[in-house]
């Protein structure tokens, strides 16, 4: 049971850092007047991992996915700003999943997730920049977030309603 | 399927834009944050350094070389007795970091601000 974790873990980290290889691909600050606006497909893999493995797994997959695309293509910067982000995110939506279903659905607990992400990058950028101008993209972030969480929570159900079909999950 | 929408998404939603906007409206009573001053210098010396606020409504007239409007957040040279007239051309200043130069008189229009501005991201 524990091997087929780690696996699974694996996986699940290996196709996040894909998703941020793929994402890179749709420069959304090119068209958006705000740098590091992003696509957010990477907070898809930590939903998934959130609804079928435990909150433990995901932090891992959290981790591990931040420290090895950001050796992969990014700096020290951009470490702290997704750590702070993904951890964040992380955190939001574990809380909002307890009372998915009741409350909300996916879409919400993504959406929060992705305003979280970016509340969590901006203030990373405040501390690191020791300036709070940073704060000034902080509107459009979150109100990009909405569109964004929406479209990664429909992603997420969408895989969630195919996996049913399959074994999956430790 | 677990996308159905529920309320719950919805005050999610609004809970998110009314953040945004609530930082937004922050932010612009704030005036971008920070003060503004702006300084006159002449001659390398500093004569006047007014801080500009909302209400500000002010003239400076260096002896009828160089008039300086301060208005609201704002400073431009209004006019100047120099052939070239490039300080006045400058138009109007709105931010910190910002100066209209008059070399003929050597007088210097410059904003700053108490927060070091951000001159590069990088990402």
């Amino acid at each position: 049971m524990k091997a087929k974790k780690i696996t699974l873990c694996g996986l699940l980290t290996a196709l996040a850092i894909v998703l941020s290889l793929v994402e890179r691909l749709f420069p959304l600050d090119a068209v958006v007047p705000v740098p590091g606006a992003k696509l957010g497909l990477a907070n898809v893999v930590t939903l998934f991992a959130l609804t079928r493995l435990t909150p433990r797994d995901a932090f891992v997959v959290v981790l591990c996915r931040v420290s090895i695309s950001s050796l992969l293509m990014g700096s020290v910067t951009s470490f702290l700003f997704s750590l702070l982000g993904g951890l964040l995110a992380l955190a939001v939506m574990c809380a909002l999943l307890h009372v998915e279903g009741r409350f909300c659905s996916l879409l919400g607990v993504s959406v929060a997730g992705a305003a979280a992400h970016n509340i969590g990058q901006v203030i990373a950028a405040v501390v690191w920049m020791q300036t709070g101008a940073v704060v000034a993209y902080l509107p459009l972030l979150l109100a990009l977030s909405v569109p964004l969480g929406l479209v990664t929570g429909l992603t997420c159900a969408i895989v969630l309603q195919h996996m049913k079909k399959i074994e999956f999950g430790a | 399927m677990r996308s159905r929408i529920k309320w719950g998404d919805l005050v999610i939603i609004a809970a998110v834009l009314l953040l945004a906007a609530g930082v937004a409206a922050a932010l612009a009573l704030g005036q971008g944050g920070g003060q503004l001053y702006a300084e006159v210098w002449r001659e390398d010396t500093l004569v006047e350094r007014v801080q500009l606020t909302g209400e500000t409504d002010r003239t400076i007239d260096l002896d009828g070389h160089n008039v300086i409007v301060l208005a609201g957040r704002t400073a431009r040279m209004q006019s100047a007795d120099c052939r070239d007239q490039v300080c006045v051309r400058t138009g109007t200043l709105t931010r910190a970091g910002q100066a209209a130069v008059c070399l003929p008189n050597r007088v210097v229009l410059k904003l700053v601000g108490d927060t070091g501005e951000i001159d590069a991201i990088v990402s």
